[in-house]
């Protein structure tokens, strides 16, 4: 068999050294908090005139990251170039800018929100995001999804899945059983797994979660991550 | 051989491995991962204190600095990257192949083209439908399938300033080749290999403060010990263990501190490379030049899936964790022989 040597690739991402967000903003705005940082980091303003230009320049990440900002600051005069990006090949543009008009009142970027579902999740992860974000605006139905990715071969898409389950808190009864998604990210193989669902519980602060984390508690190995389920549970035992 | 007079322990557990524990070793020049969780976690120092005493936690803290730690030093995946990518085949000269993925409406259309109008069927007959021929005009093409094998390779330097004054320490990881790219063709199906390397580098900073390296500086004395003591007690109200640093800092834990970030990036990578081997093989080529546009794609597709396995929040804080356990032990020793007067 005789090979064809490809010249070489180089890609220089963009600044991407995101510092902790303030101790107390609330989960839901992480994902704005980080955009924005991101954004500011790599010379982009996030304002209306400033994130249009982006939409309409950037590639790859920082244009998902303006179409995200775009939702999160309703900039509306970012709506034509938003509808645009919904047939974007990029799929994380797509579904960024999907939740953007989403926010912005605009129909159209739920379908594709909704579209997105269909991927496969280990393949697209923008398929996680989606249901995220579908379940940040009242539509659960991308649950099935995060609960598969839970159970994923891969890394990315096991913590993506688990950043997902506060949004899907609010539909917690039995079914669907949230809070079994949220021990089964507890007893994940990775530690960073574990702690992000650690984070949430933290910030719901259900009493409902006292029996998962007790269970934890007799088998984490981790200190870090011990101390941390210690205090959430300390404080559940006090409401 | 392992070269276990120098090993370079990193423990990789709050980075994606609860149970293992890794060492570098020396592999024909080059550093690579062993597995070694039979050892204890050295980060967990009560467990090593209870494990092993006292002595074995001095030494794991006094390790580093008898025996530096090399300034670069490169990884390697284990794991090759592997994907599978069906193919639509055409012959054009590799380079000069456009994309021409599969239109069904349009195969439908000229289908119908092709064929007479079909009388309704009375109930209770039968009839022969005349065959489908698939116009010559329609590029069908057979699906083959492309298999590549990507290495992941990071190596993480220690090189130039932090990006802000502000900052004692940064890392940067972003930046992505894809070398050595091979494409084969053979029995409709594409085999392709490269090497995704990834340097890393990591940089810190003192901002004007004085270096201690351990509880015997010299630039410790009876008037300052107090306060190089209380800059160096971790802070477990913030970021979970950051120490205050007004005067003193520690360039050693710094380092360690940016080299966990480094690591992490490290980890995070090899996990957004495995996402972009699952989303190559999702993909449809039809060419030498597709494969091409697919593989430009990789490093921002790993870039961002890199950045969804990281958690959120948590980056600091997991980090200042790691080396709170040891600025703690140095801030103690430090006000130990202090209060005993041993300081000039």
């Amino acid at each position: 068999v005789e090979f064809e040597t490809l010249p070489d690739i180089s890609y220089s991402g963009p600044l991407l050294d995101v510092p902790d967000p303030p101790p107390d903003l609330p989960y839901v705005a992480y994902e704005d908090y980080r955009a924005r940082v991101i954004l500011e980091q790599n010379g982009i303003a996030v304002d209306e005139g400033s994130l249009v230009r982006a939409l309409e320049s950037q590639p790859n990440l920082l244009q998902a990251f303006a179409a995200h900002a775009a939702g999160a600051i309703g900039a509306r005069s970012a709506i034509s170039i938003l509808n645009n990006l919904l047939s974007s090949p990029d799929d994380t543009a797509q579904v960024e800018s999907g939740f953007a008009l989403v926010r912005l009142g605009e129909d159209s970027g739920r379908d594709v929100l909704v579209a997105a579902l269909e991927r496969p999740s280990d393949a697209y992860l923008s398929t996680l995001t989606a249901a995220g974000y579908l379940a940040q605006s009242g539509d659960p139905r991308g649950l099935p999804q995060i609960a598969a990715a839970l159970n994923s071969d891969l890394g990315a898409s096991r913590m993506l899945a688990c950043k997902q389950l506060l949004f899907f808190w609010p539909y917690h009864c039995q079914p669907p059983d949230v809070l079994a998604l949220f021990t089964r990210a507890l007893a994940d193989v990775d530690t960073n797994v574990q702690w992000q669902a650690l984070v949430q519980m933290r910030q719901i602060a259900s009493p409902t979660f006292a029996e998962s984390l007790d269970a934890y508690l007799k088998v984490v190995r981790d200190a870090g991550l011990r101390v941390v389920a210690g205090e959430i549970l300390e404080s559940l035992r006090r409401l | 051989m392992r070269d276990r007079a120098r090993p370079l322990r990193r423990h990789l557990s709050r980075q994606g491995d609860v149970d293992r524990t890794f060492e570098d070793e020396e592999v024909a020049g080059k550093r690579r991962h062993v597995d070694s969780s039979h050892r204890p976690d050295p980060r967990d120092v009560l467990g090593l204190q209870r494990t092993y005493g006292n002595r074995a936690v001095q030494r794991w803290i006094s390790g580093p600095r008898s025996e530096p730690q090399p300034n670069t030093y490169s990884m390697t995946n284990a794991q090759p990257f592997v994907a599978t990518i069906k193919c639509a085949d055409s012959d054009a000269e590799p380079g000069e192949e456009e994309p021409k993925p599969l239109d069904p409406p349009a195969v439908l259309e000229a289908l119908a083209k092709t064929q007479e109008p079909i009388d309704d069927l009375e109930d209770g007959k039968s009839m022969q439908l005349p065959d489908i021929a698939i116009p010559e005009t329609i590029p069908l093409t057979d699906n083959d399938t492309v298999g590549s094998t990507l290495a992941y390779v990071a190596s993480i330097t220690q090189a130039g300033v932090p990006s802000s004054p502000t900052k004692f320490g940064s890392t940067r990881w972003s930046n992505f080749n894809l070398t050595n790219i091979t494409v084969a063709r053979a029995g409709g199906v594409f085999t392709v290999r490269a090497v995704l390397m990834n340097p890393i580098t990591f940089s810190v900073q003192s901002r004007g403060r004085t270096n201690i390296a351990s509880e015997n500086d010299a630039a410790l004395t009876d008037d300052n010990y107090p306060t190089a003591a209380s800059d160096l007690t971790p802070n477990m109200g913030s970021l979970n263990g950051r120490p205050a640093r007004t005067e003193f800092w520690a360039e050693d834990l710094t380092i360690r501190h940016e080299r966990f970030h480094a690591n992490e990036r490290f980890h995070f990578a090899q996990l957004g490379t495995a996402t972009a081997q699952a989303w190559l093989s999702a993909q449809v080529a039809s060419s030498v030049g597709d494969v091409r546009r697919l593989l430009n794609q990789v490093p921002p597709r790993v870039i961002a899936s890199s950045q969804a396995a990281m958690p959120m929040p948590g980056k600091e804080e997991r980090a200042y964790g790691d080396g709170a356990p040891f600025y703690k032990v140095r801030a103690d020793a430090i006000k130990a022989k202090g209060d005993k007067g041993l300081y000039p």
